[in-house]
């Protein structure tokens, strides 16, 4: 007999947005944004369906959408699109949530993507060369913010290991560092100097390797848009949000952990790992339960509820080290 | 009768009317702005972050009165403090229900959070001493407690003011917004002009002066002192904040907006021959 054991990170049929509804979804944010030009008292909820749409010109637009992988989906419904885009944390334009207009002034072309460190040989390519490499796929994965909000949201793009393969890193390289751009004359939060721009994160490399590492370079069956960290960004649904670096220009692979931004800034309440974990308090708010963004509040779970795919990861790690947060 | 919008005879009143659609701005605007689904994403969050931002901002502007008179030697400012404070206490308690809201109303959670984070504890005492002020503000109390009474109760307004500015400051919204440092620095002034006024007599001009450089020098290391002892960015990096003050890379700095408010207020004093209404005794 065949028993089928649901786990705990599958989305029940039900709960994926209707194909023919993705389909139209370009149709429907036209039809918002006629609404937007229609409407004299149009809100400004309209103008951020607007924002959301695909980026216009842009040359990665034929790649999406891509077929959506079906090993990883969310349990949970999706985020609608206009909300995923218009409630973004993206310091190098601000601190506060509303930052998709600001984050327009985000060049994405020409884009080079470097690698470098402990590799075979060290290599810069153009973003759409890149890319246009790479395996292409969509996940829906969970997103949970260290400020006790998540959303669901379909990336596409493509494993990251996918990437280290083609950086080819030498057997002692132990971690992955990733870099954000640094210029300020397109990211007026780069202005405020003594923050140690520019955005840093890592990953060791067996969590690199893992299945759930996901570089995005979509979203919603189009390319990013700036707010989500376009046009190159990591997805790690198991660690908080601020652990999945934006705008990335930059691989190094190295065998130091590299020290993150958020680390060097506030090293007594942001660390290296990150990971979700509802029993570890943030020094300032409790992290057990979370806002679900468009409504509703649900139970944080441990790993985000992907212990199945990293768990393992962290089995017999020095017990100094400290995981969750 | 009267009413927010008149005077005391029941005179109409431009200049408390425009104040009391003032206090009810932003509550009129986060409404039409539920309505048009803009706070959908995180209605809670929302509003615990615009609420406590507009009852501080009330708030101050209440204690700014009694300076602000003074200086721009416009005594009718006094018939608006008590709307102003009464503001304050609405958005709090939208701040506090909607903090609530956001915890689900789990009662136990709320006063485990409210009571042992220390930001949060900080507020709380703020709105627990904003409560009796807020009950013993209509003109029936002021008469039941007796004037002096009376005022030594609602000068518990300067702690309220303390205690939210602190709340603010704590919170470190990974990390600290302009405006909190903004504020903490218009504190130190309201209340150094205050402190003048009672303990050495009218601020005149020099000792005007004196307080812009006071609140501008604080500003700066009330920010520096912040990043210094709650981030762990270290000192190189703190030197660095410091040094935003001076030399323009970041433009306008928390210190810069404190400077030029004071300072153009110190002008407008001068200009009107005054910084002298304020007499011994009257903070």
């Amino acid at each position: 007999m065949l028993i089928k054991k649901t786990r705990s990170w599958e989305l029940p049929e039900s709960a994926v947005t209707p194909e023919s509804v993705f389909k139209d979804r370009r149709k429907i944010l036209k039809g918002l944004a006629g609404g937007t030009i229609l409407g004299a008292a149009a809100g400004p909820l309209m103008a951020g369906g607007a924002v959301a749409a695909a980026p216009e010109n842009d040359p990665s637009s034929h790649l999406y959408p891509v077929a959506r992988n079906p090993l990883y989906t969310a349990q949970r419904e999706m985020t609608p699109e206009g909300i995923a885009a218009t409630y973004n944390n993206f310091y190098e334009y601000g601190s506060h949530k509303e930052i998709y207009e600001l984050a327009q002034q985000l060049r994405t072309r020409p884009w080079d993507v470097k690698i470098d460190g402990m590799v075979d040989k060290e290599f810069t390519i153009g973003f759409d060369d890149l890319v246009a490499q790479m395996p292409l796929e969509e996940r829906v994965y969970r997103h949970r913010c260290v400020e006790r909000w998540s959303m669901v949201v379909p990336w596409s793009g493509f494993p990251l290991s996918a990437l280290v393969n083609l950086a080819k890193p030498k057997n002692d390289a132990k971690y992955i560092k990733m870099v954000t751009f640094l210029d300020k004359s397109m990211a007026p939060g780069q202005k405020e100097f003594w923050w140690p721009w520019a955005y840093t994160e890592g990953l060791t490399m067996e969590e690199a390797m893992n299945d759930l590492s996901f570089i995005a370079t979509g979203i919603y069956g189009h390319p990013l848009p700036a707010q989500h960290g376009a046009p190159i960004r990591l997805a790690v649904p198991w660690k908080y949000g601020f652990k999945a670096v934006k705008s990335i220009v930059q691989f190094t692979f190295t065998d130091e952990r590299p020290t993150t931004f958020w680390e060097a800034s506030n090293a007594n309440e942001y660390g290296f790992w990150a990971n979700v974990n509802p029993d570890v308090r943030h020094p300032r708010w409790s992290q057990s339960e979370e806002r679900v963004l468009g409504g509703g509040t649900v139970p944080t779970q441990i790993y985000n509820g992907y212990g199945e795919f990293v768990a393992d990861l962290y089995k017999g790690m020095d017990k100094t080290e400290r995981l969750f947060m | 009768m009267t009413a927010p919008w008149t005077e005391r005879n029941g005179d109409f009143s431009a200049l408390k009317a425009i104040t009391f659609a003032g206090v009810l701005a932003p509550g009129v605007y986060f409404t039409v702005r539920y309505f048009q689904g803009a706070l959908d994403a995180s209605l809670w969050q929302i509003l615990v972050r615009e609420s406590g931002l507009w009852a501080i901002r009330f708030l101050m502007l209440t204690l700014a009165i009694t300076p602000l008179k003074a200086i721009l030697a416009w005594p009718q400012l006094t018939t608006l403090r008590r709307m102003l404070g009464v503001a304050a206490l609405g958005y709090t308690s939208v701040h506090l229900l909607a903090f609530s809201a956001d915890l689900t109303f789990d009662l136990g959670a709320i006063a485990a959070e409210l009571a042992f984070r220390f930001y949060l504890a900080v507020g709380t005492i703020a709105f627990l001493i904003m409560v009796p002020l807020g009950l013993t503000s209509t003109d029936a109390m002021v008469k039941r407690l007796g004037g002096p009474r009376w005022k030594r109760l609602h000068q518990m307004a300067y702690v309220i003011g303390f205690l939210s500015v602190l709340h603010f400051f704590l919170l470190l919204l990974k990390l600290i917004t302009p405006e909190a440092t903004i504020w903490a620095g218009l504190f130190v002034w309201m209340m150094a002009y205050r402190g003048l006024a009672f303990w050495v007599g009218r601020p005149g001009k020099w000792w005007g002066l004196g307080l812009v450089a006071v609140a501008t020098v604080s500003t700066m290391l009330l920010e520096a002192g912040f990043f210094l002892f709650l981030s762990t960015l270290g000192t190189d990096r703190v030197f660095l904040i410091l040094s935003a003050n001076w030399n323009g890379q970041a433009g306008l700095r928390p210190s810069w907006i404190v400077a030029m408010l004071v300072l153009s207020l110190w002008i407008i004093g001068i200009a009107r021959g005054d910084y002298k209404a304020m007499v011994r005794g009257r903070a």
